[in-house]
């Protein structure tokens, strides 16, 4: 022994017998010596933060993380002690590796679609077994401690708890959309009150056997395992961040039009329509204004939250008659970053077809494509995606009441380019209006604002209903609309 | 039965307070004496003896100096101690009584006053440090648990709780000035 050694050893008696006399330790001290106090409330709160979810910012991914992670260093502590707590750890793990998967999914794009479809529906449904199970074995196991230590083996506030898990998993299961509006909201409120309430019943019943449970050794610290799960859930956001956060896009340097292309930016340019927009329009689009008798040219600007400024320019053109019913005009949408934003997430754009305005307007096939200038080169590339989507709503709540919609209309989704200036597009179609009424089109432009947007929504997605709250610090929509007498 | 309701019985001197307070606190008593006595029977005895005295000096409960459960843990951990020292003079002189009181060596007032004063000082120096800290001191020098023990109860690995327990001693010996050596 050395005499540091030694020293250490002295000081230790000297701390000990200091303390040897027959007054009372202080409260703290009593509370401190506690084999699974610590274990027993992790699990509980953990089960709370799994249960209780609020669709508020991003507490619906923070608070049941936080519970994972409580429930197994919980469990990890008290598996030792009998099968059923080292069964309940098993299913403790099952349930983190789906959780974690699961925020890891939502981090890709149409990683929510994924989550309620095929496989990942199906280990949802895994997820809820194992969770009754753990909460199941947790009761077993407190109940197997009790008997042993001579207390009274029945353990209802533990039974309740699994009764609750039970009834909200056959809920979940059955009428995974069900909407039950107010009354819902009631009964789900008071179902948390009791899950609380068997909570901190089933914590009463953990306390009389808290002294007689072992808790297990540990190779890996809580600490030290709790880092290491979460730095593996961040270098999942982190990696998927990176590789998802855009749309592919292929842009290809701008070809020379044909002389038929020429003429029709010659013919356009007498009606008024600017040359920086003709210079943007496809040879089929110049091709299918050939002929237009009149042309009504708006122009507005919008400025962007992440510094940039936007120009939009919508032209109507009243195309000669083809002998069909009603009025033939065709339509131009362009936008143009005439200031270049901060952020270059994913953009959209997206015509508003329905809400009672001229419904009874045809619209045709949609064309247009995206440009911008790079190194002194213009590039073109089509959208991500251009044409009608049905834009169907989920669950819209803040707890359970829902609605849903479900409408087809034309949408334009793209990633703008990264280093590119003078990012712009467009969209065109043609489109037929009854006679004696008006053009009123009306669209929105998506913009992603913030960089960091989770779980992953494109600014097409972000046009759907969604039971998820992004709120409007992601994307800004700006309005815009092309109105005249055809 | 409450604990409010196991101290009413045992003041009545009602036979039922001791069993209830058998079967509630054991294994409270049972996880105290673990560290401090190693035999199996030893720990046993020593739950008896704990049991009894509690019997014998519950008139000497205050409930206004602390709680049951504190003045419970002060009583079962020294009646471990006591017995650990008999073993260990029992083991030196090959003679164990069980019902003889360990001679205590006479403590003069003036030392009573310093070790009183020792102690205050090292509880000052303690409740300076943070409350993780202050969690394994108790459980260390309080309990006497060992260290596996406190890891495997906090969830560190026994070379961190080790780690932490060096730190806790270093600022000790800082606080305390050579107080205690």
């Amino acid at each position: 022994m050395t005499d540091r050694n030694r020293a250490d050893e002295r000081f230790d008696e000297a701390l000990i017998s200091s303390l040897a006399d027959e007054s009372l330790p202080p409260e703290e001290a009593v509370r401190a010596a506690n084999p699974s106090r610590r274990a027993v409330r992790c699990v509980l709160i953990g089960l709370s933060l799994c249960g209780i979810t609020l669709k508020i910012g991003w507490l619906p991914y923070l608070l049941p993380a936080a519970g994972h992670l409580l429930s197994l260093l919980g469990l990890r502590a008290l598996s030792r002690e009998n099968g059923w707590f080292g069964t309940a750890y098993g299913c403790a793990w099952g349930r983190a590796a789906y959780f974690w998967s699961w925020l890891i999914l939502l981090n890709l794009p149409g990683g929510a679609e994924t989550a309620e479809t095929g496989l990942w529906k199906a280990l949802s449904v895994v997820y809820g077994v194992l969770l009754l199970i753990e909460v199941f074995a947790l009761g077993r196991g407190l109940s197997a401690v009790r008997r042993a230590s001579g207390l009274d083996a029945s353990v209802p506030a533990a039974l309740g708890l699994f009764v609750w898990h039970a009834v909200v998993f056959v809920l979940a299961v059955i009428a995974p959309n069900f909407t039950g509006g107010t009354l819902l909201v009631v009964l789900f409120l008071g179902s948390y009150v009791m899950l609380l309430r068997a909570l901190f019943s089933a914590a009463a019943e953990f306390e009389e056997a808290e002294y007689a449970i072992r808790t297990a050794p540990v190779r890996v610290s809580d600490r030290s395992l709790a880092a290491a799960m979460l730095i593996v859930l961040a270098a999942g956001l982190t990696v998927t961040g990176i590789l998802c956060a855009r749309l592919p896009m292929n842009w290809q340097p701008l070809t020379a039009r044909s002389p038929e292309a020429e003429d029709a930016v010659r013919e356009l340019e007498d009606l008024g329509i600017p040359q920086t927009v003709l210079d943007d329009l496809t040879e089929d689009d110049l091709l299918a204004c050939r002929g237009a008798e009149r042309a009504v040219v708006k122009v507005s600007e919008e400025e962007s939250p992440d510094g940039g400024v936007i120009r939009f320019t919508n032209i109507g053109l009243r195309m000669p008659e083809d002998g069909g019913e009603g009025i033939s005009c065709r339509v131009i949408l362009r936008f143009e970053w005439i200031e270049a934003p901060r952020v270059r997430g994913t953009d959209c754009i997206h015509l508003w077809e329905r809400g009672g305005r001229d419904e009874d307007c045809i619209r045709g096939e949609v064309g247009g494509r995206l440009l911008v200038d790079r190194d002194g080169t213009t590039y073109s590339a089509d959208y991500a995606f251009l044409g009608r989507q049905l834009l169907s709503g989920g669950v819209t709540s803040f707890f359970f009441s829902s609605f849903t919609e479900e409408a087809a209309e034309i949408v334009g989704e793209f990633s703008p380019d990264r280093q590119g200036r003078r990012m712009r597009g467009y969209v065109s179609y043609a489109l037929t209006v009854p006679e004696g009424r008006n053009v009123s089109e009306w669209y929105n432009y998506t913009h992603q604002i913030s960089r960091f947007v989770y779980p992953r929504t494109t600014a097409l997605s972000h046009q759907r209903p969604s039971s998820a709250w992004v709120g409007d610090r992601t994307f800004r929509s700006f309005y815009s609309a092309l109105q005249f007498t055809p | 039965m409450d604990e409010r309701e196991i101290i009413r019985l045992l003041l009545a001197r009602d036979e039922a307070g001791a069993e209830a307070l058998s079967r509630r606190f054991s294994p409270l008593m049972r996880y105290i004496i673990a560290p401090i006595l190693s035999d199996a029977r030893d720990r046993e005895e020593c739950l008896n003896d704990a049991l009894l005295l509690v019997w014998q000096k519950i008139d000497a409960y205050d409930e206004g100096r602390g709680s049951f459960t504190a003045w419970l843990t002060a009583l079962t951990r020294n009646a471990a101690l006591t017995r650990a020292r008999k073993l260990r003079r029992a083991a030196e002189t090959s003679d164990f009584s069980e019902t003889e009181e360990e001679a205590l060596p006479e403590t003069a007032p003036e030392e009573a006053v310093l070790a009183a004063e020792r102690r205050r000082i090292l509880l000052d120096a303690v409740a300076s440090l943070p409350k993780s800290e202050r969690d394994l001191f108790w459980r260390k020098y309080y309990y006497c648990q060992p260290t596996e023990q406190i890891a495997a109860e906090v969830g560190l690995t026994v070379r961190a709780a080790e780690g932490r327990l060096y730190r806790i001693r270093k600022k000790l010996r800082k606080r305390l000035g050579g107080e205690l050596e």
